[in-house]
This record gives C-alpha cells, sequence and structure tokens, in this order.
C-alpha cells in the first residue's frame, strides 16, 4: 500500500484560553494539494494558524510540516512555509522595498527576480508605503514576500476577507497556478466557502475550537445534502440523521451527514438537495443540534 | 547574526538615526558641563539604553513581533539578535557621544576622563546594568514594562535619599562593597581587576539573555 506524504499533519493539538478551548483537532493536509480550514469566526481557525506559526504555544498534541515538528526543527520549517495573516505584521509606515530588503536575508532561496515579476504583475510598486495600499495590495505583497522564497507549504488567514470578487479570483488562479510546480501545497482558512468550492481539495471545518469533520471536498459536497421538511423531521427515529435542525412554525430544515440514507428514510416526505460548503456550515453553526 | 540587526536597523531606521543623533549630541554637550565622570557615564548610559530598546517598544506599539516570530527564526535567536543590535547601537552612540564630548568647547571632562579606563569600565557597567534589567522587563511588559522601570528607578532614587538621610546603612552598604571591590582589585592585580569585572559584565548579560529568552518563549502573540 502507498504511503501518503503529509505537508502537514495536526494531531490532538489543543490551546485554552479563558473563554475559548481547541480541543483535540486533528486534520492532515496530503503534499500537492489545497485544504480549505472553514468555520466561523471565533470557532479556532486563526489560533491553529498561530499555532502552526508558534506565535502561540499548544498545550497539547503534535504539528508536523513535511514530517518536522514544527518546535524542535522551527527554523526549517519555517523556511518551507510562507504566510499570509489576515492583519500583516508589516511596519505601515515603511515601503514595501525596505520590507522586502529586512525580510529576505532570513531566506536562504530567496528569489528576487520573483520577488521582482510578482511585485510588476501584481501592479505594486516597491517604493510605496505599506499603509498606502488597500487592503488587497496588501494581501498581494504578502503573497509576493511568502512566494518569493520557494515556500512548499503556503498557509493563509483570512486571505479573501474584504476583498472584491475581481481580486479574490485573482488570488485563487494564484494559488492553483502555485500547485502546478509539483509538490507544493496550500492551507487557506476562510469563511467564504465559495471561494473554496472553486480551488480546494480537502476541507476542514472547525466549530467550538473542535474538527466537525476534515475529507476531500469532492466526498463532503458528495456525502452531505439539504434536508426540507414538515415537523415529521423531528420525530425520534430520525435523530442521528439530521443535525443542525433548524425549526419554524411548520418547516424543519436541517443538514445530513447521510445524504443516501437520507433519500432512503426521507426521500418521499422531505425535500432533500445538494448542499453547499456555506449550507453545511451555516446549519451546523446557526442550528439546533440533531433531530 | 547580522541579518536581526540588519532587520531591526531597516525597521526602525528613522527612529534610530535621529535619535541616534540627537541624544549623542545633547549628551556629548551636557556632558561637557559635568565634572564628575561618574554623572556622565550614567547619563550617557541611560540615554542610550532609551535608543538601543527602541526596537522593542515600537514592536510592541505596532503589534508587529508577529513578523520577527513568522520569520525562520527560534526565539532564541530573536532575543539573541535583539542583544546584539542594542549593544551595536550603544557602542555606537557611545563613541558618537565621547567624540562630541571632546569636541565641546570648554569641557570640563577631558579625554583623560572620558576615554579613561575607568570611564569605559563605568559606563559599561550601567550600560550593562540598564539593559539587564529592562530587556526582560521590556520583553515581559512592553511599553509598560518600560514605565515601571522608569518609575521604580525614580522610587528607588527618592528611597535612597531618604535613607541615606536618615540612615547610615546604605552608605556602610555601599561603603563595603566599595571595599570589597577594593580588596579584589588588588589581589587581582590592574589586569586581573579589569577582566574580572568584564567577566561579571558577561555573566550579568547572559543571565539577562537567559531570562528574556525564558520569558519570550512563554509568551503568546
Amino acid at each position: 500500500m502507498a504511503t501518503v506524504d503529509y505537508a502537514l499533519e495536526i494531531k490532538g493539538l489543543s490551546k485554552s484560553y479563558r473563554d475559548f478551548k481547541l480541543n483535540d483537532v486533528s486534520f492532515a493536509l496530503p503534499k500537492g494539494y489545497i485544504m480549505g480550514l472553514i468555520g466561523p469566526n471565533g470557532a479556532g481557525k486563526t489560533t491553529v494558524i498561530k499555532l502552526i506559526l508558534n506565535l502561540l504555544r499548544r498545550e497539547g498534541g503534535e504539528i508536523r510540516v513535511f514530517g518536522r515538528d514544527n518546535r524542535e526543527d522551527e527554523v526549517e520549517v519555517k523556511r518551507r512555509i510562507g504566510f499570509v495573516h489576515d492583519t500583516p505584521f508589516f511596519y505601515d509606515h515603511m515601503t514595501c522595498r525596505r520590507l522586502k530588503d529586512s525580510v529576505a536575508p532570513f531566506y536562504r532561496d530567496w528569489d528576487e527576480a520573483l520577488f521582482r515579476r510578482l511585485m510588476e504583475e501584481f501592479d505594486l510598486p516597491l517604493g510605496k508605503r505599506f499603509s498606502r495600499l488597500s487592503r488587497g495590495m496588501k494581501m498581494k505583497f504578502s503573497l509576493a514576500l511568502a512566494l518569493s522564497h520557494n515556500a512548499d507549504l503556503l498557509v493563509l488567514d483570512e486571505p479573501t476577507s474584504g476583498l472584491d470578487p475581481v481580486f479574490r479570483r485573482e488570488l485563487l488562479g494564484r494559488l492553483s497556478a502555485f500547485l502546478q510546480d509539483g509538490g507544493k501545497s496550500v492551507l487557506f482558512s476562510t469563511h467564504i466557502t465559495t471561494d473554496l468550492e472553486r480551488i480546494a481539495d480537502f476541507v476542514t471545518f472547525i466549530r467550538d475550537g473542535a474538527v466537525v469533520f476534515s475529507a476531500a471536498k469532492d466526498e463532503i459536497l458528495e456525502r452531505w445534502a439539504v434536508v426540507k421538511g414538515g415537523p415529521e423531521l423531528l420525530a425520534e427515529e430520525h435523530r442521528g440523521l439530521l443535525q443542525g435542525v433548524r425549526k419554524r412554525e411548520f418547516v424543519v430544515q436541517a443538514v445530513s451527514a447521510d445524504a443516501a440514507e437520507a433519500r432512503r428514510r426521507l426521500g418521499k416526505t422531505a425535500l432533500i438537495e445538494r448542499a453547499s460548503l456555506e449550507d453545511i456550515m451555516f446549519y451546523l453553526t446557526r442550528g439546533n443540534g440533531h433531530a | 547574526m547580522f541579518k536581526f540587526i540588519l532587520k531591526d536597523f531597516f525597521l526602525h531606521k528613522k527612529y534610530i538615526l535621529s535619535l541616534g543623533i540627537l541624544y549623542p549630541l545633547y549628551v556629548g554637550w551636557f556632558g561637557s558641563r559635568l565634572d564628575s565622570p561618574r554623572v556622565y557615564a550614567l547619563l550617557a548610559a541611560f540615554m542610550y539604553m532609551i535608543v538601543a530598546l527602541f526596537p522593542y517598544t515600537r514592536e510592541d506599539k505596532l503589534k508587529a513581533v508577529g513578523l520577527s516570530l513568522s520569520l525562520p527564526a527560534t526565539r532564541r535567536e530573536i532575543i539573541l539578535g535583539r542583544f546584539l543590535t542594542s549593544w551595536t547601537l550603544m557602542t555606537g552612540l557611545w563613541i558618537l557621544g565621547t567624540a562630541v564630548a571632546l569636541l565641546m568647547s570648554g569641557g570640563k571632562l577631558g579625554a583623560a576622563h572620558l576615554l579613561g579606563l575607568g570611564s569605559i569600565l563605568t559606563i559599561l557597567a550601567y550600560m550593562t546594568a540598564f539593559l539587564a534589567v529592562f530587556t526582560p522587563l521590556a520583553i515581559r511588559f512592553g511599553m509598560v514594562g518600560l514605565m515601571i522601570f522608569l518609575v521604580a528607578m525614580q522610587v528607588l532614587g527618592i528611597v535612597a535619599m531618604l535613607l541615606r538621610a536618615r540612615t547610615q546603612t546604605l552608605k556602610a552598604l555601599i561603603g563595603s562593597v566599595g571595599r570589597g571591590v577594593a580588596t579584589a582589585q588588588e589581589a587581582l592585580g590592574p589586569a586581573g581587576a579589569v577582566a574580572a569585572v568584564l567577566i561579571v559584565f558577561l555573566i550579568v548579560n547572559y543571565a539577562s539573555f537567559e531570562l528574556s529568552v525564558f520569558l519570550f518563549k512563554r509568551k503568546d502573540y
């Protein structure tokens, strides 16, 4: 049996704050694929990313990047990762050129020609102050830095939030192009699930600090369904089949993680539709648990 | 390690250059009016320490420590880089400030005082002490750490003055430390004493560095 090479493996990760707990988070991203990390605001996506980066200290579990522990081999791991943060940690008053000058010496594989080419492609002026860049331009600049040291894994925290659709498409196109160079992988946190439906190969859904599911996107979209029907859906026999139940006076809506079984048991009495990632996230976040 | 110094210089260039010129000019001018080498060393070390710690306080103010932590470097290396940047800055400012003080006409402290071994060791002692105390504070408390440090120094000064006026204990304590140093100096000889003092400076720096690393590793960002 062929073994899978993972770009990122997270096992039993935990971290607690006074009012939030990341609990036993586990998922794995095979080499050469894009994984979307989805979840509502405050679900723990940024915490996971900060733990990968060692900005936060984990309390338990394991994080391996290309088989290396992210704390024991911190330097080598960070060399192979390109990070794009939701709020870039750059000094606002500095020009793009100076920011690049302060970052580039840390990477032995820094490709100056590639950086210049990306800056041109992204229409970013080197002499412009970071504070004067629009949010989209800031993201592009962060991406240019992340790509210019030939990272093998890109980790992006909400890169498309607050951006217009044109730039979002451009960014997604760029990520797909990045993958064409074999062996590159992307972990992409977002709450804009339509972006993921375009490009992601795997999806991990986090809610309240715990993983709800982590699987191939196509498998998820095939397996999950939206179920709409009358109050009979609340019957005890359907308990376990339906999740994220939303009740109105005469209508009950929910999602099911077993579309085939839902069709078999409820096909005659309820409307069963293909679920999008957004549907799944919405019902599991806003619904009231099981039927 | 040079890349850390370079990074801090790029990130804080404007402030380092403006304060790095202003402070030595001020210290040089003010120092030329002083007749106590010890007070001059205290003033100079304190002013230079403020510039040397600028990267910490600005990073804290701008919440930009994530940039350093995203780079391929361990937290230990980041702190080591900070110590090197601080010492590079303090040494550069010290040389500049001394040159200004020497060039000031009518200065009361001449080259013999400013460049004497005693003066150099005194200023090194103050710089070591300030950096050793303040660096862990800045890492643990950021800008607030600076304020705590400054207030603590002032309170300590007031307490020392009060104690001095009311009791002879402090004076006796300082006197006994002085006598101890003198005895050690006699026993070690001039070269041995200088070497011993430098070793003490290194130990204090190292202890402060290890404490800073310990605190930095325990912080979440």
